[in-house]
């Protein structure tokens, strides 16, 4: 039996018992298609349409497009938002990392040290001898490693004052963040001067202590801060 | 890039014969798939993946009304439902015969005139499993690499599966021819 005689009868055969089975099946048509078969079957269809026997071809385009419209929206949004609301989301989860930078201060115990001729001024009290004027004392609190003051005036300004003993291989984390930073010199240790938005800041270690002082609703704080600070060596 | 993306897509005449064909077999593939899984989610389900393969495969379809058209629908939505129903099968509660199923005749209806012609008993005699490997290679001009790959099979087997089929019709034949 040769092989087109094997096609010619296999066609014969099989054209007949097609006829006999119908393309739209009754049992079938009382059969109500699932939403997710519609859904499924629509996508499917759209690859055929635009990208024939391609259609995974199509299912890719089809989620890269998703995955751009997707970006696209986000980046409008976000730029809805920045330029009606003034509040930008992505800046604000940009900043917010940002925040997180610190700066960390290592020490060595004060005997570890070699002191300069500067280093030996030494604070003589535990209250600085100059407050501005209107500026009451609120908190003062001490423990065995260092003291907190707190002072505050009639029109919500507030200055707080952090003492901390250095002891050996200690680190102080402090905010990295600023707008403004500048050396200074308290007592003839060196220091620095952070501005950020309404808050300012000094902070300097001598011999003994890390020392911090923080301003917040002043202004010109720079020269007030560094008074305070030096009041603290004033014998 | 967007070069590529053109040299993949096909010719637009190649297009859109998928909608047609929808309108005319996807009710009868949603039978035939419930014969196998006898639930209504995995037969959507061997219908929709059925409808993949055979999307995949219709540059091979000249005429969506030819019996070629109607049997290739049936043959990819059977073994679509059977392959389904073996992923499946820890899950079911019905158990179905699908060995009975495959060595099944691959057409079951009973048709007087039919009947009258004995060769044609001859196919009907011919289990499922050869049948849609030689109506896809004959009729639907499939090499066994495409069938391979639209019947979830190795070549190797589509190759067996043609011998043996081709085998078993000749010695029938040559019967029926005796008689």
């Amino acid at each position: 039996m040769e092989e087109n005689e094997i096609k010619e009868l296999l066609q014969i055969y099989m054209e007949e018992e097609m006829k006999r089975i119908p393309s739209m099946d009754t049992a079938a048509g009382q059969h109500e298609f699932s939403p997710r078969f519609r859904r499924r079957i629509r996508k499917l269809m759209w690859s055929e349409k635009y990208f024939g026997r391609k259609i995974y071809t199509g299912y890719l385009v089809r989620r890269a497009a998703v995955v751009i419209i997707v970006i696209l929206s986000i980046l409008t949004v976000t730029e809805v938002s920045a330029r009606i609301f003034g509040f930008h989301p992505w800046k604000y989860i940009a900043d917010f990392d940002e925040e997180a930078k610190m700066d960390q201060r290592d020490y060595l115990a004060p005997e570890e040290k070699v002191y300069s001729a500067n280093d030996l001024r030494k604070v003589t009290r535990e209250f600085p001898g100059y407050v501005p004027q209107g500026f009451v004392l609120g908190k003062d609190e001490a423990d065995n490693y260092g003291i907190f003051l707190e002072w505050h005036d009639a029109e919500g300004a507030s200055i707080s004052y952090h003492r901390l003993e250095i002891s050996s291989s200690m680190s102080i984390l402090t905010d990295g963040e600023y707008d403004q930073k500048e050396t200074i010199s308290i007592a003839g240790y060196e220091g620095d001067y952070c501005v950020k938005g309404k808050q300012s800041w000094v902070q300097w270690d001598d011999v003994t202590y890390f020392h911090r002082m923080d301003a917040a609703n002043m202004e010109s704080t720079a020269e007030e801060l560094i008074r305070m600070a030096e009041s603290l060596y004033e014998k | 890039m967007v070069l590529a993306l053109i040299a993949l897509v096909d010719l637009p005449e190649e297009r859109g014969k998928a909608e047609g064909l929808y309108k005319k077999y996807n009710d009868l593939m949603y039978t035939t798939a419930y014969k196998i899984l006898k639930n209504r989610e995995d037969a959507e389900d061997a219908v929709f993946h059925a409808w993949e393969k055979i999307i995949c495969h219709m540059d091979k379809l000249s005429d969506i009304d030819c019996p070629a058209a109607k049997s290739f629908v049936i043959i990819v939505t059977e073994r679509t439902a059977i392959d389904l129903y073996r992923k499946r099968r820890r899950r079911r509660e019905v158990e179905v015969p699908i060995a009975e199923c495959e060595s099944s005749p691959y057409f079951i209806t009973k048709d007087q005139r039919l009947e009258e012609v004995e060769f044609f008993d001859i196919f009907r005699s011919l289990a499922k499993k050869y049948s849609e490997v030689m109506i896809l290679y004959y009729i639907n001009q499939f090499t066994a690499r495409e069938i391979a790959e639209l019947l979830g099979l190795s070549e190797a087997a589509v190759l067996q599966r043609l011998h043996r089929g081709r085998r078993r019709l000749r010695r029938e034949m040559e019967t029926y021819g005796r008689k």
